[in-house]
């Protein structure tokens, strides 16, 4: 846990310097996001869909209490690991949220709604 | 550990006062492209390391995001891709433009070669070098707007006898992980090398 943050803080801080000098903080709050798709990656199965909602969840929060936008793709993730944990409608919600954040990801998630309704999940 | 992950944020300050010589890029076709999202592919492999394609790509986001564009999640493309029969990533670089544009919906894809991947073992010491090449391409009209390659480096302060002991080698592919996330950043931030900034950064139309 703590392990992860570490190693994010000096990428975060790096990203900030070359974006430029004028932009003096991120766009986006950056957590569990891309470590969590590494961990599921390079250790298949460490990261269960409970496991994956709980830490998706906990970056919505902690992106809420300090007033910064979910990045990018983490609405998305989110409703992924619903899916595959059988939750369809949460699922939906979040696959809903990405596209009223980000409008650049309608078409992706339109399909993965539709992918939904094709194949309901209870 | 915290020593480690110095090194590279060094190197990287190194990069920047070094970025005054190099000529920047040709951005005329950038321009005119106007990309507002980016699909980032799973990198294609040329590394003897296993890990690697996933190591990368899951340190692409956060430095694209950061420009001002949206980044297809990238977890979700790849799932998709393998449940349409694509299941490495020198499958998914063959898929056409179009069909990629068709059920993505993204304005611009990112494909990316791990030219290098790994640990340089000395005997006292090692280096983690990671090695990116990556080409954008205008999804519309399949042109390529953007070119670069960069090259990251980290020390890690074990040698060869104790990369011999198994826990080595598995803090060492933590070092490489760490290390193609300083490539990542590399290869896209850099001004006058990298991707411009996009439609959601404040700067957008300034570079």
């Amino acid at each position: 846990m703590n392990h992860r943050h570490v190693a994010l803080l000096p990428l975060i801080a790096a990203v900030v310097l070359l974006a430029g000098c004028q932009t003096a903080r991120p766009l986006y709050y950056w957590g569990n996001y891309e470590g969590t798709l590494y961990s599921g990656y390079s250790k298949p199965g460490s990261i269960s869909p409970d496991e994956g909602i709980a830490r998706m969840q906990e970056d919505l929060a902690k992106a809420a209490a300090t007033g910064r936008a979910p990045n990018p793709g983490l609405h998305a993730q989110l409703g992924f690991y619903y899916l595959q944990a059988g939750n369809g409608e949460a699922a939906r919600a979040e696959f809903e949220a990405e596209k009223a954040l980000y409008p650049e990801s309608a078409t992706l998630m339109d399909r993965m709604i539709s992918k939904l309704q094709a194949a309901p999940t209870s | 550990m915290k020593m480690l992950q110095v090194f590279p944020v060094i190197a990287l300050l190194g990069l920047l006062s070094g970025c005054v010589t190099v000529p920047p890029k040709d951005y005329t076709a950038y321009r005119e492209s106007k990309p507002r999202s980016i699909l980032v592919l799973p990198p294609l492999n040329e590394s003897t390391e296993i890990g690697a394609t996933y190591s990368v790509l899951t340190t692409t986001t956060m430095p694209i995001a950061e420009l001002g564009y949206y980044v297809m999640p990238v977890a979700l493309v790849d799932q998709f891709m393998k449940e349409n029969g694509l299941t490495v990533a020198g499958e998914m670089h063959m898929a056409p433009l179009e069909k990629l544009r068709e059920v993505f919906g993204c304005d611009a894809v990112l494909y990316l070669t791990i030219n290098q991947f790994g640990s340089k073992y000395q005997v006292l010491s090692s280096n983690v070098i990671v090695q990116l090449s990556g080409k954008l391409i205008d999804c519309r009209t399949g042109v390529t707007i953007w070119e670069g390659t960069t090259t990251a480096v980290s020390q890690g302060q074990s040698g060869l006898i104790e990369a011999l002991v198994t826990q080595v080698i598995n803090k060492m592919f933590d070092v490489a992980h760490n290390t193609a996330a300083m490539a990542s950043v590399q290869l896209v931030m850099p001004k006058g090398q990298g991707l411009l900034k996009g439609p959601r950064h404040p700067e957008y139309g300034s570079d």
